[in-house]
């Protein structure tokens, strides 16, 4: 490789390391070569920050497919996700809100404080993951 | 970065099985995971419901954490432009150009 062609012109090199998530795939199709990844729909939600109430970094729900776990914040928030087979390349405006009782449930019966904790948002995001791997899901 | 653990929770006793598995696994590779009972639970994470019915037990890593995203990112982008690294921002990269092998 010699060269790389940008919105701002071209970019000469002996190396180039291409870490641009999905657009990685687009990058390399320009020469030929099809990177064998996907994109994976995820879909943390966002509580209010509430008092310090986990001592782990993490908690993870081994046995409920899909592994439901969550984490606090440095700034009191829980994060709380859950895998959840999902079809790669979805438009990013593609959100399910029916995730909300998959991921809530189970982390509430373990933890019955959060029924008290006040969700502030929820969003898509997206993680790369090699293309033809059996799914994360259980 | 701060360790302040994971907790893998078992609802199944069967699982428990797993955990000792790969408890053993770990410790082979020196990562000191270790097989907690119900009851000791409530003593590593205190608002963990701990009802029988409900879990097993768990494993715990005490050496697993997480990082700030954010410092870690300031941090690298600062040390790297002191080493000369040159930051294009809105600049999008649209087509690699190879000549001989790839």
């Amino acid at each position: 490789m010699r060269s790389i062609e940008t919105s701002r012109g071209s970019l000469d090199s002996d190396v180039f390391v291409v870490v641009a998530a999905e657009g990685s795939k687009e990058i390399f199709s320009s020469i030929g070569i099809n990177l064998p990844v996907e994109p994976v729909p995820k879909h943390p939600i966002v509580t209010e920050p509430y008092a310090k109430s986990l001592k782990q970094a993490l908690i993870i729900d081994w046995d409920t497919p899909g592994s439901p776990h969550i984490t606090q914040t440095e700034h009191g928030s829980f994060i709380l996700a859950r895998d959840i087979a999902d079809s790669p390349w979805l438009p990013l405006n593609s959100h399910r809100y029916e995730v909300f009782h998959l991921i809530i449930k189970p982390l509430y019966e373990l933890l019955p404080f959060l029924s008290f904790v006040n969700i502030e948002r929820y969003w898509r995001r997206v993680m790369i993951r090699p293309s033809r791997s059996p799914s994360s899901s259980k | 970065m701060k360790q302040s653990g994971y907790l893998w929770v078992a609802r199944r006793d069967e699982t428990i099985e797993t955990f000792e598995k790969l408890v053993s696994f770990h410790n082979q590779h020196r990562v000191q995971t270790r097989i907690l009972e119900a009851n000791e639970v409530k003593n590593i994470e205190p608002k963990l419901n701990v009802d029988l019915d409900l879990i097993s037990g768990a494993m715990i890593d005490p050496t697993a954490g997480r990082i700030d995203i954010l410092e870690v990112f300031t941090k690298l982008y600062i040390e790297l432009k002191k080493r000369g690294v040159k930051f294009l921002s809105y600049t999008k990269a649209e087509k690699l150009i190879a000549t001989g092998e790839k």
